[in-house]
């Protein structure tokens, strides 16, 4: 039994130690308890100066402990994940995560979901950064391409696989994206990155912080870049260079220890050429402001009210501009020791300018969607240190469907110190959006209409069951199993007219299942080497109701892989050297057809000293260029250099 | 610190930081056993050994804990906060907190002459003639050591905590 702490040949005292220590670190906590158990003074004490130098400040059997009793299927992507797997984008760290299928489509199209429903316009995932919803309203998807945000920044990626969780709401049908960036208090110095090579032609970051006077901190940061990485089947180059830069800022500040204010916000502008097209033009910006206040109980209560503006023109095929507002709060308080209750309060208008072309149209052209939301959830103690259930509910009204409601139940059972089971059943709902109802496909202007949404387009429905194992059979071995079994209704089909013709209106007739299991192990080979593997399968059983004469058979709603698997390797050679490689296999896509394949990421990094770091990052190395999702563009080989200074 | 509001699950950032300061705690008890003051330090035998942590104090009671009962060369290790730069000559082992309000100036100017060890974590703290600063690197907590800072205050840093450290300003030694 090794433990990283103890130098080999020391036996006694030393070893005995440190594994009480691993021990002690272990120990449940009780679910109130915010601050884990730390190791007590007289612990601290023995350990030798060797053994202080090689602690880790945030162990993976720690962060799993945290994990530990959580009732539902989740990764968390941290720094140091991020930064070792070479990840200068939220998709490629978005690949590190079990359960999710990132493809890339073209040059500007990603393809990400969780559990299934895979489509460049994938809406059953919700996502959000820094409290700010990503999805667009227009598809409830994610424009991939322009969310983006310092890498280096970014404290954590959650991923939460499966309805997400009362609070979310509705869209977080198959699962949430949760990304949180820094504090301005942990981003202080100067920190410059430069990288450059094949596919990342350029790419440069400065972000600077400081302190605001006693208790306030704040950051700037800009980053561009210039890529050019995907080609056409045959390899040849489409010339669809990108170029990105945003600029941003993020102020933080204790006025005291039981009040917190964030403000914060982003500015981009980009342009993605196209093959034979006038480019794509894309701009946007954000403002954030947030107010945390702690209790003495251990209660809390935040208010936050942001402001998104975005625009995208894509010549020939339309433009968007959309601005939205959010005002959100939530009190989190206790009763009496077995309740720990959280409420929220939502509201949110988006109001769209959407300018037609003969290709396609959104009828009306200008419309403002309007969207309520409240919830409350218990999370009940009824054994302590073992067995807690958590209930509640969403409830939503928006301009386009009736008041839904979305219940949930889940329960967690530590059946021994590090074994825990959960369960969860839990309803979700993908509310319609503008393409499901104003869609209009070519504009009926111009041309003899072949697909359209419809004002009478229902609500998507799921009712999901799930359960989970998490166990830690030893301090450096963990192991994350989910399973999950979705009965979705009232899924989005395309029915014809009664005659059998044009057009194909968006209707609610596809159902079915999907069900299927998450496995994740994460293991500490030796003091220097660290794996871990992740493995996703999913079944999908759908079919279309009775009476439907949908020609696509469903095809459309999502073209997904039944496994999945993903295998990671870190290693430190002596003091400065890491070695690292993500291997990843995707199962074939069965419509559009596009083949299995297998990719390799190699990273090798060189730290000169806490400040100067340099790596060699080579992405999808085993093909000169393989494809992902669609068949027209290919993700082709990168080689790239990359240089960190933090001063 | 965020509080973890943001987050969907219970993790915390607090306690990470909790564990990094428990560390911190545990490295200044070990500093008293590996370095050396001169004679100059003490004016009789039953002097206490004085750690002090100037600032807000970031380790609650855990430093308190930490050196309770215990002792170096003969003599007990007692603990002082400080607000009040003239305390600091007073200190054998002086813990600056990150956010405490002092320049280095200020620092030499009240450790002038006097063998203190000058400890602290906030940013680049060796690097601009602090002794020893607490640096977070690659999820372990190490420390730089500026070795001429130290040597002008008359302290011996024994190889063995040497060995460990990130040496910065190996002039005078």
């Amino acid at each position: 039994m090794r433990h990283p702490g103890v130098e080999k040949g020391r036996r006694s005292g030393a070893a005995a130690v440190a594994w009480t220590l691993g021990l002690a670190f272990l120990c449940p906590v009780a679910a109130r308890a915010e601050v884990e158990d730390l190791p007590s003074a007289r612990e601290l004490r023995t350990l030798s100066l060797e053994q202080l130098a090689e602690l880790e400040v945030t162990t993976v059997s720690r962060r799993v402990e945290r994990l530990q009793t959580t009732p539902a299927a989740v990764s968390v992507i941290m720094p140091e994940d991020i930064r070792r797997g070479g990840a200068s984008t939220i998709p490629e760290a978005l690949r590190m995560a079990t359960g999710v299928h990132v493809a890339r489509s073209s040059s500007t199209g990603y393809a990400i979901s969780t559990r299934g429903f895979a489509t460049t316009t994938a809406n059953k995932l919700q996502v959000v950064m820094d409290g700010r919803s990503l999805y667009s309203p227009l598809f409830s998807g994610v424009f991939w391409d322009v969310q983006e945000t310092l890498m280096e920044d970014v404290a954590r990626i959650e991923v939460i696989r499966g309805p997400g969780a009362t609070m979310w709401g509705a869209n977080a049908v198959n699962g949430v994206i949760n990304i949180l960036t820094k504090d301005a208090r942990d981003t202080q110095g100067t920190l410059v990155t430069a990288a450059g090579g094949v596919g990342v032609e350029l790419f440069a970051s400065v972000r600077h912080g400081a302190q605001l006077g006693e208790n306030a901190w704040f950051r700037v940061y800009a980053r561009g870049w210039e890529r050019d990485d995907i080609v056409l089947p045959d390899g040849s180059d489409p010339d669809e260079r990108r170029l990105f830069a945003q600029t941003g800022f993020r102020a933080d500040g204790a006025p005291t220890p039981d009040n917190h204010w964030t403000l914060q916000g982003d500015f981009y502008n980009g342009r993605f050429d196209r093959m034979e097209e006038e480019p794509t033009e894309v701009s946007g910006g954000n403002a954030i402001g947030r107010w945390t206040h702690l209790y003495d109980d251990g209660g809390s209560a935040w208010i936050q009210a942001y402001y998104d503006r975005t625009e995208r023109t894509i010549p020939a095929l339309g433009a968007e501009r959309r601005n939205t507002g959010d005002l959100e709060m939530q009190r989190r308080f206790f009763l009496g020791d077995r309740h720990d209750f959280l409420a929220g309060l939502n509201v949110r208008v988006s109001a769209d300018r959407i300018e037609n072309t003969p290709a396609l149209a959104f009828i009306p052209a200008r419309e403002t969607i309007r969207l309520y939301s409240a919830f409350i959830q218990d999370r009940i103690l009824l054994v302590e240190d073992s067995l807690d259930l958590t209930l509640g509910s969403k409830f939503e009204y928006n301009s386009y469907s009736d008041f839904e409601y979305q219940p949930s139940a889940r329960i967690s059972w530590r059946a021994a110190t590090r074994h825990t089971v959960w369960g969860a059943v839990s309803r979700a709902v993908r509310t319609p959006t503008r393409i499901d109802m104003d869609f209009f496909s070519p504009n009926p202007e111009f041309g003899e209409l072949q697909l359209r949404g419809s004002r009478n387009f229902d609500s998507e429905n799921l009712w999901a069951y799930e359960a989970g194992y998490r166990l830690q059979p030893r301090d450096d071995l963990t192991l994350d199993l989910a399973l999950f079994y979705h009965d979705y209704s009232n899924l989005r089909s395309r029915e014809p007219q009664p005659d059998g013709g044009p057009p194909l209106v968006f209707s609610n007739e596809l159902e079915g299942e999907t069900y299927g299991f998450e496995l994740s192990a994460t293991a500490q080979l030796s003091e220097w080497w660290r794996v871990t593997g992740g493995y996703t399968n999913l079944q999908k059983r759908l079919r279309l109701k009775a009476g439907s004469n949908d020609p696509t058979g469903g095809a459309p709603e999502g073209n997904d892989p039944e496994h999945i698997l993903v295998f990671r390797s870190s290693m430190n050679i002596g003091r400065a050297g890491e070695f690292d490689a993500i291997l990843r296999h995707v199962e074939e896509l069965p419509s559009p057809p596009v083949p299995a394949y297998t990719e390799l990421d190699l990273r090798l990094g060189w730290r000169f000293n806490p400040e100067l770091e340099a790596a060699i990052i080579g992405r999808n190395l085993l093909h000169s260029h393989h494809a992902e999702f669609g068949t027209t563009r290919e993700v082709a080989r990168t080689v790239y250099a990359k240089l960190t200074w933090n001063f | 610190m965020t509080a973890g509001l943001g987050s969907l699950l219970p993790l915390s950032l607090e306690a990470i930081e909790a564990r990094e300061t428990a560390i911190k705690a545990a490295y200044l008890y070990n500093f008293t056993q590996f370095v050396e003051w001169p004679e100059t330090a003490f004016h009789d035998p039953d002097q206490p050994f004085i750690i002090g942590v100037y600032g807000p104090n970031p380790f609650g009671r855990l430093l308190d804990e930490i050196v309770q009962g215990q002792q170096v060369s003969g003599r007990r290790i007692e603990t002082r906060y400080l607000s009040d730069t003239r305390e600091i000559p007073g200190c054998h082992i002086l813990f600056i907190s990150r956010t405490a309000n002092l320049t280095m100036a200020e620092l030499d100017a009240a450790t002038a002459a006097r063998p203190v060890l000058t400890v602290s974590d906030a940013r680049r703290f060796a690097r601009h003639g602090g002794m020893v600063g607490f640096v977070t690197d690659r999820n372990r907590v190490r420390f730089e050591v500026n070795l001429g800072s130290a040597r002008q205050a008359g302290l011996n840093l024994s190889s063995r905590m040497l060995r460990l450290a990130i040496i910065i300003n190996r002039e005078g030694y």
